[in-house]
């Protein structure tokens, strides 16, 4: 299937859109505080589709909720009851603007680990119901690595609709997706359409201004096979040694799914939460009898690392990183999963 | 997700006071229909959730062949299980999901000499192929238990060892680390007695091992000196699970996720993984 | 304010006379004009060290990490800093015989768009009042000031303080990066 391409300008995108926010339920960046979180939006003015990528979270919570109710039950002396909570109002039809294209990818990524085996059927359902607009970035970021990771800039999949802007301020909205091309049929785009711009010259120029906009840049391929031979390496504790091991990494990442289940209990009713993890907390695999087989924060950060990029790559054949850099951004004290493994890869094998 | 999460509820019918510690609590579903239909291989574990206190993962320590109920046995050792220890009575509700997990190797210990080597509350994920055995006796060769513990009280399934010891298709060796007055049998670590007083043998047999990880260690060792090939060691890992389904990335040890992969690895396979269980 | 060659001067000299095995500092983060806190174990990289008005984070969140547990730490304290290093050794966390803390009469640090931080501002106290070697001029306390915004919330009522809260922590996402990333919380949980 051959997907369509519509050339505007910025009033037209615009126009589209409104149009889209009037007739859809629309997620979208909303400011607060300085910082964009993706909310449901009644007007274009409310939101901004080109938000900062260094300010903007992740999407993911709209399709991994930050927490979520399992079960609520009663326990009294007539006995026990268990309730299922309604399964959430994220599944609907709806579409997402200006999603930042690393964090599209990590929903890509993520559908790995919740199609194998168990299959977790909320996350793909949220996924397949929504429509991801998003815009192709022009210009890195102080913390952006996503060139040096499974990256090609052409490949545009992990959208739906992709707005990429062109030369002399054109926009082209392309459809990525067959739910990309049935929702702009439904949904037209104005202006014309158009063969796919990357055929022009000055695109191509434009592009690669782009790629090499980026302050950190590193060869992935040798990466994972330089890590994998390096897991006795002293270089985990020297790079990550000023960590305080507050987790945020984790919280903001658009790849991070570790989770926990906690019960909540008042009197005879309580509820039970699934919600966000990280594998660098202490007490992640601190177990029952005390024995802890990652007591040091070097083991927590060595698996951290090796699971985005050695382990998730042996068994889904895609590294759990997309280089956003939000890690880096949110860290109080600077560290970048990019300079830890950069760090690492560089060691000597040799302990 | 969540779907996936959500336990159903079992009846304590009795609770079986193994060692000061450990307590055997048998249950089934409340739902009959889902009874029957709940099927296990030896070596699979369920997550037993007390409502209000938390979700834990127990191995099932009972037989399916022993039809009609499922045990697990729990040692009191963190906040969940002090709270499963002084809360729960028998005729209470608990919440069950499972079984998850891969089990013992059945097909490949066909036919072959089983020696069982347990430790301390190690038992309770062998009793349920040791039951399973038994009641199978006619597929195995030679049967040999060999279980220790610090004290003569910290032994688990005092009366099943009594039951085991007078079938006289079994072989039965019980130990414990230092003599006591009444105390008539092995005194000494297992994998001295492993050594000295079992004294295996090694061909077409299998060794299924548990127990605390300092036992693990030097039985390894031992069986490692008395010849044995790695991939003719079954053990079951111990390691924090949450979720059971392969998702929350706890047990997550290179590659490998415990819950789904595992619990039940030879050594030949633990040798591969890295050295973080 | 700029106290980087005293500092590296005084931690090399603490390593060379074996009085501490871990120094805290701040070092350049190494990619632009920001620092991060760095935790040295190893005398040749005490060149490394700076301090200036861009030395923001409280070190004294490094003495509750695995580095530093029962080892003989130099850090660097500025006045609000070493406010909380006081709490920690009043409430028996750290052992004061085995820190060597140096002091900064700290001026104000800047955020990092270069400007003052509004803490700063409002500073009490400037000096450190805890150390064992002072750099700068001493300039005293200075007298309490009520924040501005913290009268007008107190001012509110009980309504619309929660909602004023309600709207704060409409953002959060409760990774707890707080909690950790406060000296003060030290409970292990």
């Amino acid at each position: 299937m051959s997907f369509s391409t519509f050339v505007t300008d910025k009033n037209g995108l615009q126009k589209l859109y409104e149009a889209i926010i009037s007739k859809h339920e629309t997620f979208a960046p909303v400011e607060k505080f300085g910082k964009y979180d993706y909310k449901k939006v009644s007007s274009l003015e409310e939101c901004d589709p080109d938000s900062p990528i260094a300010m903007t979270m992740s999407v993911k919570p709209l399709f991994f909720p930050r927490s979520s109710k399992i079960i609520k039950y009663e326990a009294t002396s007539a006995g026990t009851t268990i309730h299922e909570t309604e399964q959430d109002q994220l599944a609907g039809p709806r579409v997402i603007l200006g999603v930042k294209h690393c964090d599209a990818r990590g929903l890509q990524v993520l559908e790995a680990v919740n199609k194998w085996d168990y299959i977790d059927s909320d996350f793909l359902k949220r996924r397949s119901n929504t429509v991801i607009f998003s815009t192709r970035c022009d210009k890195a970021d102080t913390h952006c690595f996503c060139t040096s990771l499974d990256y090609d800039v052409e490949n545009l999949d992990a959208m739906d609709v992709a707005i990429v802007s062109g030369p002399d301020g054109k926009i082209y909205i392309q459809a990525r997706t067959e739910k990309g091309e049935n929702f702009l049929n439904q949904n037209p785009a104005p202006g014309s359409q158009s063969p796919a711009p990357s055929a022009g010259e000055e695109m191509k120029k434009q592009y690669e201004g782009f790629m090499t906009s980026f302050r950190l840049k590193m060869d992935y391929k040798d990466v994972n096979e330089k890590m994998a031979k390096r897991f006795d390496s002293t270089a985990f504790e020297e790079a990550t040694r000023n960590c305080v091991s507050c987790n945020t990494c984790a919280f903001i990442c658009p790849t991070c799914h570790c989770f926990k289940i906690s019960d909540e209990k008042i009197k005879d009713t309580g509820v039970r939460y699934k919600s966000y993890d990280s594998c660098n907390n202490v007490y992640f695999t601190l177990e029952a009898g005390g024995h802890n087989p990652r007591p040091a924060k070097y083991r927590r950060w060595r698996q951290r690392s090796m699971h985005k990029f050695v382990y998730y790559k042996e068994r889904f054949g895609v590294n759990l990183c997309v280089g956003c850099g939000h890690c880096a951004i949110s860290c109080p004290v600077n560290i970048s999963i990019f300079e830890v493994v950069n760090h690492v890869a560089a060691a000597p094998t040799e302990v | 997700m969540e779907a996936l999460l959500v336990p159903s509820l079992a009846r304590i019918d009795r609770i079986i006071q193994e060692t000061p510690d450990v307590r055997t609590y048998r249950m089934k579903f409340k739902d009959d229909s889902l009874m029957e239909k709940f099927s296990w291989q030896p070596g699979q574990f369920v997550e037993f959730s007390l409502l209000g206190s938390g979700e834990c993962t127990f191995c099932i320590s009972s037989s399916v062949t022993r039809k009609g109920y499922f045990d697990c046995s729990i040692k009191r050792a963190g906040i969940v299980t002090a709270d499963i220890h002084s809360d729960l009575e028998e005729g209470d509700d608990v919440g069950i999901r499972g079984p998850y997990g891969n089990c013992f190797p059945l097909e490949d210990i066909k036919g072959k000499n089983l020696l069982f080597v347990g430790g301390g509350i190690g038992l309770a994920p062998l009793r349920s192929l040791i039951q399973y055995c038994i009641d199978n006796r006619g597929d195995y060769k030679d049967f040999t238990i060999l279980y220790g513990a610090r004290t003569s009280a910290d032994l688990c399934f005092k009366e099943e060892i009594e039951e085991w010891k007078k079938n006289t298709s079994i072989k039965v060796v019980l130990t414990i680390d230092k003599p006591e007055d009444t105390w008539k049998e092995n005194v000494g670590v297992v994998p001295k007695i492993l050594e000295e007083v079992v004294k295996p043998e090694i061909a077409n047999t299998k060794v299924i091992t548990c127990g605390p990880p300092i036992m693990i260690k030097y039985t390894l060792q031992s069986l490692d000196r008395l010849g044995f090939a790695p991939k003719d060691v079954i053990t079951t890992l111990e390691m924090k699970m949450q979720c059971g389904l392969g998702k929350c990335g706890r047990c997550n040890i290179g590659s490998t996720y415990i819950c789904k992969d595992g619990p039940v690895f030879t050594y030949e396979q633990l040798k591969a993984l890295p050295d973080e269980f | 304010m700029d106290y980087s060659k005293q500092i590296q001067d005084i931690a090399s000299k603490l390593f060379a006379d074996d009085k501490i095995d871990v120094f805290v500092g701040y070092c350049m983060n190494g990619f632009d004009d920001n620092q991060v806190p760095v935790v040295i174990t190893d005398p040749k990289e005490v060149q490394a060290l700076v301090f200036t008005e861009k030395s923001v984070f409280n070190l004294s969140n490094y003495l509750k990490a695995d580095h530093t547990r029962g080892k003989r730490v130099g850090l660097v304290v500025k006045g609000c800093d070493s406010r909380s290093l006081n709490l920690l050794l009043t409430e028996n966390q750290v052992k004061r015989d085995k820190l060597y803390i140096i002091g900064i009469a700290c001026e104000g640090v800047v955020d990092d768009r270069g400007q003052k931080m509004q803490n700063c501002m409002e500073c009490i106290v400037p000096d450190a009042v805890v150390f064992d070697e002072m750099l700068g001029t001493p300039k005293g306390k200075k007298d309490y000031i009520v924040n501005a915004d913290i009268t007008e919330l107190a001012a509110k009522g009980l309504v619309e303080r929660r909602e004023y809260f309600e709207e704060i922590f409409d953002n959060c996402i409760r990774c707890n990066a707080c909690r950790h990333s406060c000296p003060l919380c030290y409970d292990r949980l």
